[in-house]
């Protein structure tokens, strides 16, 4: 037997069925966790970012002789000096346009945007020689509103004529099943919503960041608190042109994520700036920066109509879905696609039509964050359902209980529904809240419908 | 660039008096030292004012005399003054409030405790090379340039606040704060009331002193909301009534807490509630 | 250049000397100059309550603090609640761990020293005063929940342990009433 082995039996013969202190907790509750602003390096620089104060502008032109005589300036980094200037989270799974810089060096879209990094000798020094580079900006007309980005005539925030994700060739994300017009057309009532989610942000009380280290063997060693270690890693590799195994990534402790430290976005230019001066390099935003720089929930706006039958069954449903992903897409493209997937919701819906746009508007980019792209179409269809039952006249419970999926139902995506557990998880909670449930509600089971 | 802490008040006057316009004055540094560490490098001179002997409380039988480095924990622990001690403990967190400063609170022009010191009818005492002068808090905000930044706005460069001085209210008073949380949070709107009625059970308002936050970033009094309560009972018809005398008013401010929109609105709720609190 | 001065004062336990710019925070001191990092940096302008540290047995933000302030005084931080090579934690700090009353463990270190102060002059809190008594302590990973049953916790740990309730242990002076005169 190996140790290993034996070290493992030994653990669940003792473990399995008990609570066990996590092991980190002794070293948070006595404040000697090290996370990323606490680790100090000799002879660490610090960055910080001259920042678009417009939301739509060109760049005229950079002037960094301000910074450069300030007590601690050691140097600046510009959109010039990126191997590959190009931030594009998703490209990595081959996704998306390139759309976002590293650095601005022509064009910024939103405010905050980075232009200048500058690296100094302590984190005052780099704010005051980031202050003192001199951008000129000739201001362009913005737009913030992600229906009015799509508007004929609305400022142009892409490089490619429409303020939208492209999907295979249309400028929103498509799932059709049935025949909606029909369908409509033949229902009892129709029920219209419009409803809508404010970008959120995540406001972690730690701020996001990393620390990068040049290695004598030409290897960079990163901590960051990333939630995304392998991602922060192959997209420095890519934006500074090296390969990955020149890169060591140490993460895992993140002082709140919740989706807003998935974007990579302090690791690429901090290596970058350990590689090009040589010493290591912190990057951590300042909470000003967390809070109006980094990416935050996308604000969305759905509009839905069900048509429903006279005992509270959807016919048909369409919907069109506005997500504001602000500036650049980042993860919003896939946050689309998990909303067109889910518009449906545990439900069976026969007949479905759902357009769903990943709009850019000159806003601070959005992102991830808990359960993005599905929460906003879980909010919109349970209002919706309360409706249904408000307009029918019958019972919430029995409203959800008629249009829950079963297995072997298709979903508005095509996939056909396994493991289908909406009515038994609703009979369970009826039970638990006290709630009497009709018999038909009483007797359902997620089992496949008779042909 | 310096940074002092003398031990007297002529001390601070005379530090100051080498770059008025440039010194920043700190009390408790809950929004200087923020703003440092912000900062870059160049910095203005500070005169910190922790060792000049102002802090205290004299309670005199008409009136509490706050010295104005006086921490925010100890007058929200002033029994006589129920409406300012209540609005003293919901500036900030507890250690904020071991922290900051009546003096401080005041003189930035936007501070919390204007609101129930306005309807107190409080005076600050400022210190400058002529002496010592009382001012009343309204007659400071009104007349003084008035930037809601952190530094001394409303009292003269070359001056500085030593004291704030509080009359014991014969009436009745209440402070009420709206903010998105309960503890910790910034203020939507405010609202201070003092009154005195004509008997002991109830009777009709003969005096009324009514200040709001929320139409404005900087505390002001209600003056038509005073003069339509003077002679009323305070019953729910008349509180209503004067509630909704702050439509004509207008306002509201905007800022990253609130919009201009939700801040009439609720400076209303925070004067009805005021208002209900004297019955 | 900016102005140094001369600093001595007592951090957990220890006798330090340094030398800093005056308006430099303590937080800065703790963390830059002294290696103290568990006064966390959440927000350095007195928002988040993650830098939370007792000075002469009060609470205090160090980001507030400047260093002027500090010559003389006694500072405990959150490290300074257990002996270095002991491997035991405070009863405030096992109630942290023993209620889950933490998730990234950012804001733990100035929760058990918000903690501290509290239960110092509130030895047996209601559950509004637990909420008052770490109101400037923000989280946004627990819900507050689990945190307020380990205050609880710990209030009753302390109140069998020593009978009386001294556990910031400072020399502090019990702080005297408003002075109203």
């Amino acid at each position: 037997m190996t140790i290993l082995t034996h070290l493992d039996s030994s653990l669940s013969r003792h473990s399995v069925g008990t609570s066990i202190e996590r092991r980190d907790a002794r070293a948070h509750v006595t404040g000697t966790t090290v996370y990323v602003d606490d680790i100090q390096l000799p002879g660490m620089l610090h960055i910080a970012m001259t920042r678009s104060p417009y939301p739509h502008a060109l760049i005229r032109g950079i002037d960094c002789s301000g910074a450069e005589s300030v007590p601690g300036y050691v140097r600046v980094i510009t959109g010039d000096d990126v191997p590959k200037n190009v931030y594009t989270v998703l490209s990595l799974l081959n996704v998306g346009q390139d759309e976002e810089p590293v650095l601005a060096n022509q064009r910024v879209r939103y405010v905050g945007e980075p232009v200048v990094a500058v690296v100094a000798q302590s984190r005052a020094s780099a704010r005051e020689a980031a202050a003192r580079v001199r951008v000129s900006y000739e201001e362009l007309p913005a737009v913030f509103d992600p229906e009015e980005a799509l508007a004929e005539g609305a400022p142009s925030v892409t490089d490619w004529g429409v303020n939208a994700f492209v999907y295979h060739g249309r400028p929103y994300r498509q799932v059709r099943l049935g025949d909606v017009d029909a369908a409509m057309a033949s229902a009892d009532h129709v029920v219209e919503g419009k409803y809508q989610m404010s970008p959120i942000e995540h406001a972690p009380i730690e701020m996001t960041g990393c620390v990068a280290r040049p290695e004598p063997d030409g290897r960079f060693t990163v901590w960051s608190n990333t939630q995304a270690l392998y991602m922060s890693l192959d997209l420095t590799a890519q934006i500074l042109k090296v390969p990955a195994r020149r890169l060591h990534f140490i993460g895992g402790t993140v002082g709140g994520g919740f989706g807003g430290k998935v974007d990579v976005i302090v690791e690429p230019i901090a290596t970058l700036a350990a590689w090009l001066t040589g010493r290591p390099v912190k990057y951590v935003f300042e909470r000003k920066e967390e809070m109006t720089v980094s990416s935050t929930r996308n604000g969305v706006r759905i509009y839905m109509t069900d048509g429903v039958t006279h005992d509270g069954r959807i016919v048909a449903r369409r919907s069109r879905t506005y997500i504001d992903g602000g500036a650049y897409s980042r993860h919003t493209p896939y946050a689309v696609n998990k909303h067109a997937a889910n518009l449906g919701g545990p439900y069976f819906i026969p007949n479905a039509a759902f357009d769903v746009y990943c709009c850019y508007t000159n806003r601070q980019p959005s992102s991830a964050m808990r359960g993005f792209g599905v929460t906003e179409a879980c909010f919109a269809m349970e209002v919706q359902m309360d409706r249904i039952a408000e307009i029918t006249g019958i019972d919430p419970w029995t409203v959800r209980f008629r249009n829950a999926y079963h297995n072997g139902d298709l979903r508005p995506h095509r996939k056909p529904v396994e493991d289908a557990t909406l009515i038994e998880t609703m009979q369970a909670s009826a039970r638990l809240v006290g709630k009497d449930l009709s018999r038909e509600c009483q007797e359902m089971t997620s089992a496949p419908r008779e042909a | 660039m310096t940074y002092v802490a003398p031990d007297t008040v002529p001390g601070v006057l005379a530090a100051i008096a080498s770059d008025p316009e440039g010194t920043l004055v700190m009390g408790g540094g809950t929004v200087l030292e923020p703003m440092m560490t912000a900062g870059g490098f160049a910095r203005r001179p500070v005169v910190a004012l922790w060792r000049a002997g102002l802090s205290g409380i004299d309670r005199l039988t008409d009136e509490t005399r706050f010295g104005a480095t006086t921490r925010l924990r100890d007058v929200a622990s002033t029994a006589a003054l129920p409406s300012l001690s209540y609005a003293a403990g919901l500036v900030g967190g507890p250690a904020v409030r071991n922290r900051a400063t009546i003096g401080g609170n005041v003189a930035s022009g936007c501070g919390d405790l204007l609101v129930p010191l306005l309807s107190l009818g409080a005076k600050v005492v400022i210190a400058g090379d002529r002496g010592f002068d009382e001012c009343p808090i309204d007659q400071l905000l009104d007349t003084f340039r008035l930037p809601a930044s952190p530094e001394r706005a409303g009292i003269p460069p070359d001056r500085v606040v030593t004291a704030v001085v509080v009359p014991h209210s014969v009436g009745r008073t209440a402070y009420v704060k709206i903010a998105r949380r309960r503890y910790n949070t910034p203020t939507v709107a405010a609202a201070s009331a003092v009154a005195t009625f004509d008997s002991a059970e109830g009777g009709v308002i003969t005096v009324a002193r009514v200040a709001l936050r929320g139409l404005s970033s900087v505390p002001s009094r209600a003056r038509q909301v005073e003069d339509f309560l003077l002679g009323q009972p305070i019953v729910d018809d008349v509180i209503d009534k004067a509630v909704e005398l702050l439509d004509e008013l207008g306002g509201g401010y905007a800022d990253a807490v609130a919009s201009a929109w939700y801040r009439r609105r609720m400076a209303k709720v925070a004067l009805s509630r005021a208002l209900s609190a004297l019955k | 250049m900016n102005e140094r001065v001369t600093l001595q004062f007592v951090v957990n336990g220890v006798q330090v000397a340094t030398v800093a710019d005056p308006v430099t925070s303590l937080q800065s001191l703790l963390r830059e100059t002294l290696g103290l990092a568990g006064s966390k940096a959440g927000c350095r302008e007195g928002s988040c309550g993650s830098c939370s540290v007792l000075v002469d047995g009060q609470l205090e933000l160090s980001c507030l603090v400047p260093a002027a302030e500090i010559e003389g005084r006694t500072v405990r931080t959150a490290e300074g609640f257990t002996t270095p090579g002991e491997h035991g934690l405070d009863p405030v700090q096992s109630s942290f761990v023993d209620q889950f009353a933490l998730q990234c463990g950012f804001c733990s270190p100035g929760m058990v020293v918000a903690t501290h102060a509290l239960l110092a002059d509130c030895p047996d809190p209601t559950r509004e005063e637990i909420i008052v008594g770490l109101s400037g302590n923000v989280c946004r990973c627990t819900g507050y929940e689990p945190i307020l049953r380990a205050v609880a916790d710990a209030a009753l740990k302390l109140a069998h342990k020593t009978g009386s309730i001294d556990p910031a242990q400072d020399g502090r002076a019990p702080r005297s009433p408003v002075e109203e005169r």
